[in-house]
C-alpha cells in the first residue's frame, strides 16, 4: 500500500536495508562463533581427548619358596592389584583361594626387562611361609614369579580424571552394537543430527512440560560431554547441533565413535571421574573390555543414561532393571540370540560386578613421585603420553603403616588425639622407599609432611657425633664424662646443656653415652671431636644442605624432614654406603618402551670398620638403651640398631631404626609446634615398633668387617674381662685397640679359651 | 719367670692337670653371665663350581682385564636370577644383566656375589666408577676367605684404573 507521496517507496528499501544488516551481522556473529566452535573442535579433537594419563604402579609382589607371607596379605595384594575371585579361575587375571592355596593366572605385563607372559599356577602358603609353587597344568615346581603390579594411581591433564585409551580395534563389536541399538541406532546414515528424533523429543518435552526425552545423536553426545557444559538450555542445544555437524564434516564415523567410548562419563569414585569403557571395565568388573560377558556390556552400555541412577554399587535395582531394558534391546536387534538373553538375565549383579576400589590411594607417596618425575618431565609429557611409571611402593608395607599410626595414635589418649605424624619405611639394602604416610590420616591427600615438614631431629643426630669420633680414634669402650659442661656462645652467653633426667651420670663408656642418650657426654665429646668434623660427617651421610657450626648442633638443632632423617640413616643402615633413596623403579613409554631407569647407585662414604662400630652402639640402645621398651614388642633376637628423639619441652617424638630387611623413621608431634607432651620413646618408637610388628621383620646381622676382636669390658672399670663377670659387655674393637686387663683378667681368658677349646674337642667326638 | 706370667702357668697348668673336665664342661654350660650380643653372621659365600671356568680376558687392552669369577652356583630364591644375570653377561648383554640382578638384590640383598655381578654389569657399560663402588659392596658382604675375594679384588683394581 503506497500513499500518493510514494513514502512507502522509501520506506521499504529502508527495511530492507536494516533487515540485510541485522540478517548480515547475525550471520557474520554467528559465522563468528560456528568458526570459534570449528577451532576448538578440531583443537580437542586432536588434542586431549587422546591425552594419556601417565599410570603409576606399585612394586610386584615376588613369591618364592620360603616367602614369610600369610593367606590374607596374599588376597589383600591380588585385590589391590585388581584380580578378581572366581570358583575356577580360566582368563588372565583371576584367581581362587581354597583356604591356603592359591590358583592365580597372573596377566601380561611389560617390565623394563620386556614382557612378561601371563602365567597360571598354584601357590601353596602353610605356617606363615609359602610351600611351593607349581605350574596348573605340569606342575612342575616354579623357583620364583611375580605378580603383575597393583595401579597405585594416575597423573592426568584432566585433574580427578581417569581413563584407559583404546583404539577403535579394540573395541569389541558386541559393545559397539549394543551402544549403537541403544543409542543411536541411525549413527551410520545421520550426519551429526537426527531431526526426526529432536522431533519425536521435542513433542514429548513440550507435552510433559519439562526435558524427559532425548533426542541426541552419539555425536551430539560426544559434543555435549566432551565441549560444552550439561546445562540445559537452548543456546547449549544449538551449540550442540553445531558442534555435532562440524564433528561429521571433519571426521570419520569411526574416529567419532572411538573418541565417544574413551570419553563417556560411566562413573565417579571420590573425587575421581570414570571416563571411558576401557576404564569402567576394570573399575566395575576388574576386567579388560575385551573380555566382558554380555550382561557386562549390557550393564554398561545401560549405565549412559545416569551412571549415577544406574550405579551397580548404589542402585543395585535400578541397575539390574536397566541392564534387563538394555539386553531385551540386543535380542531383539538380533545381538545376542535368546540362550545368550535368558542366560544374561539370569546372572545375579554381584557376581558379575567387581568393583575395584584404591584409585590414588596412596595420596602421600604418589606426591612424593609426582615430584621426582617433574624434575624430569615436562607436565605435559607426563599427563599427556601414557607413561607407566613403575614405582618401589609395598602395598603390605604401606597398609600396616596405615593400620598401625592410626591405632596407635588412637591407643595413646588424648595425647595422641592431638598428634600428626609421618613415616618413611625403606629397603635397608636397597634405599627403595616402601611406605609412607604424611599425616595420620594417610589416605587423605593433603600437607605431606614426611617431605614438607622440617622440625628439629633432637637425639637421632647422636650416631652423627659418635661416628666422627669412631672415626678419630675412639673406640666403643673410650670413657666419657657425662658431667656439665658450659659452652661460650657467639653471642657472648654461655649454653649449659642438661640430660633429660637432669642428672649427671658421671665416666661412661662411649657405647652407653649413646645408648642411653646421654646429652652431656654427647656436647663433651662433640667438642673434643671438634663441630666441624661432625658437621661434615653428617654431610658425608647425607644429611642436607649447609650446616651452621653451633655446638647446640650436637643436640640435633638442625631441622629435618622424615624423608631427609630417613636418607641420613640409609647410609648407616647400608654398613656406611651413601645410597640415594628411590621411590620410582624405571619409567615406560606407552608403547611399553624403557624412557629411563632408576638403578641402584652405592658410594662407599665410611669405612666399614666404624659404622660396624656405631651401629653395634645403636642395637644396645635396644638393649640397655632408651630403646629398651621395644625388646615389649619385638624379639631382641632381632638385634635392632636404632635411636629414639626427642626435642626441647617433648615438641617433637623421633624414632629411627632399622632391622635386617627393613629402615623406618617416625615423627609425632604437632603442626603449630606446641609441645607434643611425649617423648620419642614413649611415642614415635611405639607406632615404629607396631608397624615392625606386622612385618615379620629379619634379624639385622651387622657385616663384620675383618680384623674385628671382641672382648669383653667390665662395665665399671671399662677395662677387658671375661664372660664370668656378670658386669662385663661384649663389644667389639679394631684391631689393637682393645682395652689390656690386668694379670688375673688375662689368666681367665686363657682358661676360658682352653676350656673352650676342650669342650670343642668333645662335641667334636659326637658329631 | 715375672709374678703375671707365673700366675698365667699355674692356671694353665691347673686348668689342664685336672682334666676337671666334665665338672669344668658343667660348670662353663651352666655359667650365667652376662649376655652375649649375637655375633654378627657374615654371609654365607656362593657355592663355586668344578673346576672353575673363566672366561677369556676380552683384548689386553690397558689395565689388564680381570678373570671373571667361576661361574658360581648360589642358592637362595633369588638364584635363577642371578644365573639369567650371568649368563647375559657372557653373551655380552650388561644391560639385560644388570636389570635382573638388580631383580635378584631386591629379593635377596645380602649375597656378595650379586652385588659383584652387577659391578661387572656397570663394568662392561663402561660406568667404571660406579662399578668400583658396586665391588666395593660386594667385598663389604664377603667373609674372609670367600672365593670370589680374589676375581672382586681383581675387577675393583681394574675399574679403579678404568675410572681414573
Amino acid at each position: 500500500m503506497t500513499d500518493g507521496n510514494g513514502r512507502t517507496g522509501r520506506k521499504w528499501p529502508l527495511l530492507t536495508t536494516i533487515i540485510a544488516l541485522i540478517l548480515a551481522a547475525t550471520a557474520l556473529i554467528a559465522g563468528m562463533h560456528i568458526l570459534r566452535l570449528d577451532r576448538m573442535v578440531r583443537d580437542k579433537m586432536t588434542g586431549r581427548i587422546w591425552a594419556l594419563p601417565a599410570e603409576v604402579f606399585a612394586r610386584p609382589l615376588e613369591l618364592y619358596p620360603g616367602l614369610s607371607l600369610d593367606p590374607q596379605t596374599l588376597e589383600d595384594e591380588l585385590e589391590l592389584a585388581g584380580y578378581r575371585q572366581e570358583e575356577q579361575p580360566a582368563a588372565a587375571g583371576a584367581y581362587a583361594r581354597r583356604g591356603g592355596s592359591f590358583e592365580i593366572i597372573t596377566r601380561d605385563f611389560h617390565y623394563p626387562s620386556g614382557l612378561e607372559r601371563s602365567e597360571h599356577f598354584t601357590l601353596v602358603i602353610a605356617d606363615g611361609r609359602v610351600r611351593d609353587i607349581t605350574h596348573q597344568t605340569t606342575a612342575e615346581p616354579i623357583p620364583l614369579i611375580r605378580i603383575d603390579p597393583a595401579r597405585i594411581g594416575s597423573f592426568h591433564a584432566l585433574e580427578y580424571e581417569d581413563r584407559l585409551l583404546l583404539a577403535r580395534a579394540e573395541l569389541p563389536e558386541l559393545l559397539v552394537e549394543t551402544l549403537l541399538a541403544v543409542e543411536d541406532r541411525d549413527f551410520h546414515s545421520h550426519s551429526g543430527i537426527a531431526p526426526r528424533s529432536i522431533l519425536r523429543a521435542l513433542f514429548a518435552n513440550l507435552r510433559a512440560g519439562a526435558t524427559v526425552q532425548g533426542g541426541s545423536t552419539l555425536t551430539q553426545q560426544l559434543a555435549k560431554n566432551f565441549f560444552l557444559t550439561g546445562e540445559r538450555t537452548l543456546t547449549r542445544k544449538l551449540n550442540e547441533a553445531v558442534i555435532a555437524l562440524l564433528l561429521e564434516l571433519h571426521f570419520d564415523k569411526e574416529t567419532i565413535l572411538t573418541a565417544y567410548a574413551n570419553e563417556i562419563f560411566l562413573g565417579q569414585e571420590g573425587d575421581r571421574a570414570i571416563h571411558g569403557f576401557g576404564r569402567a571395565s576394570r573399575f566395575y568388573f576388574r576386567r579388560d573390555l575385551a573380555d566382558l560377558t554380555v550382561e557386562q556390556v549390557a550393564l554398561l552400555v545401560g549405565m549412559i543414561k545416569g551412571p549415577s541412577t544406574f550405579d551397580p554399587r548404589r542402585n543395585p535395582d535400578q541397575c539390574l532393571q536397566r541392564r534387563a531394558v538394555v539386553l531385551g534391546v540386543m535380542r531383539d536387534r538380533n545381538i545376542i540370540n535368546t540362550g545368550q538373553y535368558q542366560q544374561a538375565m539370569a546372572e545375579p549383579l554381584q557376581r558379575s560386578t567387581r568393583v575395584m576400589h584404591g584409585g590414588s590411594r596412596f595420596p602421600a607417596f604418589l606426591d612424593l613421585v609426582r615430584r621426582e618425575l617433574q624434575r624430569q618431565y615436562r607436565e605435559e609429557d607426563l599427563n599427556g603420553r601414557g607413561m607407566k611409571i613403575l614405582t618401589t611402593l609395598d602395598p603390605q608395607v604401606q597398609r600396616q603403616v596405615e593400620r598401625e599410626l592410626d591405632r596407635t595414635l588412637k591407643a595413646l589418649g588424648r595425647k595422641g588425639d592431638e598428634l600428626e605424624a609421618a613415616v618413611v619405611v625403606t629397603s635397608r639394602e636397597g634405599g627403595e622407599i616402601l611406605a609412607l604416610a604424611g599425616s595420620r590420616n594417610p589416605v587423605a591427600a593433603g600437607f605431606n609432611r614426611a617431605l614438607s615438614a622440617r622440625r628439629p631431629i633432637g637425639s637421632l643426630i647422636k650416631p652423627v657425633v659418635y661416628l666422627a669420633a669412631l672415626e678419630r680414634g675412639y673406640t666403643l669402650a673410650s670413657p666419657l664424662q657425662d658431667a656439665a659442661v658450659s659452652i661460650p656462645t657467639a653471642n657472648g652467653q654461655t649454653w649449659r646443656p642438661q640430660n633429660y633426667d637432669r642428672r649427671e651420670h658421671g665416666r661412661v663408656p662411649l657405647y652407653l653415652a649413646l645408648a642411653n642418650s646421654y646429652n652431656l657426654a654427647t656436647v663433651r665429646l662433640g667438642m673434643e671431636v671438634g663441630l666441624q668434623r661432625v658437621i661434615e660427617c653428617a654431610g658425608r651421610l647425607g644429611l642436607p644442605g649447609t650446616i651452621p657450626a653451633y655446638p647446640s648442633f650436637l643436640l640435633g638443632t638442625v631441622e629435618l624432614s622424615p624423608l631427609e632423617v630417613s636418607q641420613t640413616y640409609q647410609t648407616l643402615a647400608t654398613g656406611g654406603f651413601y645410597q640415594p633413596q628411590r621411590c620410582i623403579d624405571s619409567v615406560l613409554g606407552a608403547d611399553n618402551s624403557l624412557l629411563k631407569r632408576y638403578p641402584m647407585e652405592v658410594e662407599q662414604r665410611f669405612s666399614p670398620d666404624s659404622i660396624f662400630l656405631v651401629n653395634t652402639a645403636l642395637q644396645h640402645t635396644m638393649r640397655e638403651g632408651t630403646a629398651r621398651p621395644l625388646a615389649g614388642m619385638l624379639s631382641p633376637a632381632l638385634a635392632i640398631a636404632g635411636k629414639t628423639g626427642t626435642t626441647d619441652n617433648l615438641r617433637d617424638s623421633w624414632f629411627a631404626g632399622f632391622t635386617g630387611d627393613r629402615l623406618a623413621v617416625v615423627w609425632l608431634g604437632r603442626d603449630d609446634n606446641t609441645p607434643a607432651g611425649i617423648t620419642g620413646a614413649a611415642g614415635a618408637m611405639v607406632v615404629w615398633g607396631r608397624i615392625m610388628q606386622g612385618l615379620h621383620p629379619k634379624t639385622l646381622e651387622l657385616a663384620e668387617p675383618p680384623g674385628i676382636q671382641w672382648q669383653w669390658i667390665d662395665r665399671r672399670s671399662l677395662t677387658a674381662s671375661t664372660r664370668f663377670n656378670t658386669d662385663a659387655v661384649a663389644l667389639p674393637f679394631l684391631a689393637g685397640t682393645a682395652p689390656e686387663g690386668d694379670a688375673i683378667h688375662q689368666g681367665v681368658r686363657a682358661v676360658e679359651q682352653t676350656t673352650r677349646g676342650l669342650i670343642d674337642s668333645f662335641r667334636g667326638l659326637f658329631r | 719367670m715375672s709374678g703375671t706370667a707365673r700366675s698365667e702357668h699355674l692356671l694353665r697348668f691347673s686348668c689342664r692337670g685336672l682334666a676337671i673336665l666334665l665338672l669344668a664342661f658343667a660348670l662353663y654350660g651352666c655359667a650365667a653371665t652376662g649376655p652375649l650380643p649375637p655375633r654378627p653372621a657374615t654371609p654365607q659365600p656362593a657355592e663355586m663350581t668344578e673346576p672353575a671356568e673363566t672366561t677369556e680376558p676380552a683384548g689386553t687392552t690397558e689395565p689388564a682385564e680381570p678373570v671373571t669369577a667361576p661361574a658360581a652356583r648360589p642358592e637362595g630364591p633369588a638364584a635363577s636370577l642371578y644365573l639369567q644375570a650371568d649368563s647375559a653377561l657372557r653373551s655380552g648383554d650388561p644391560r639385560r644383566a644388570e636389570m635382573l640382578i638388580e631383580r635378584a638384590l631386591r629379593i635377596d640383598p645380602g649375597q656378595a656375589i650379586y652385588w659383584h655381578t652387577l659391578g661387572r654389569a656397570k663394568y662392561d657399560q663402561g660406568a667404571y666408577a660406579q662399578a668400583v663402588q658396586l665391588f666395593l659392596k660386594a667385598e663389604s658382604r664377603m667373609n674372609a676367605g670367600d672365593p670370589l675375594a680374589r676375581s672382586n679384588r681383581q675387577f675393583l683394581e681394574a675399574a679403579r684404573s678404568r675410572a681414573q
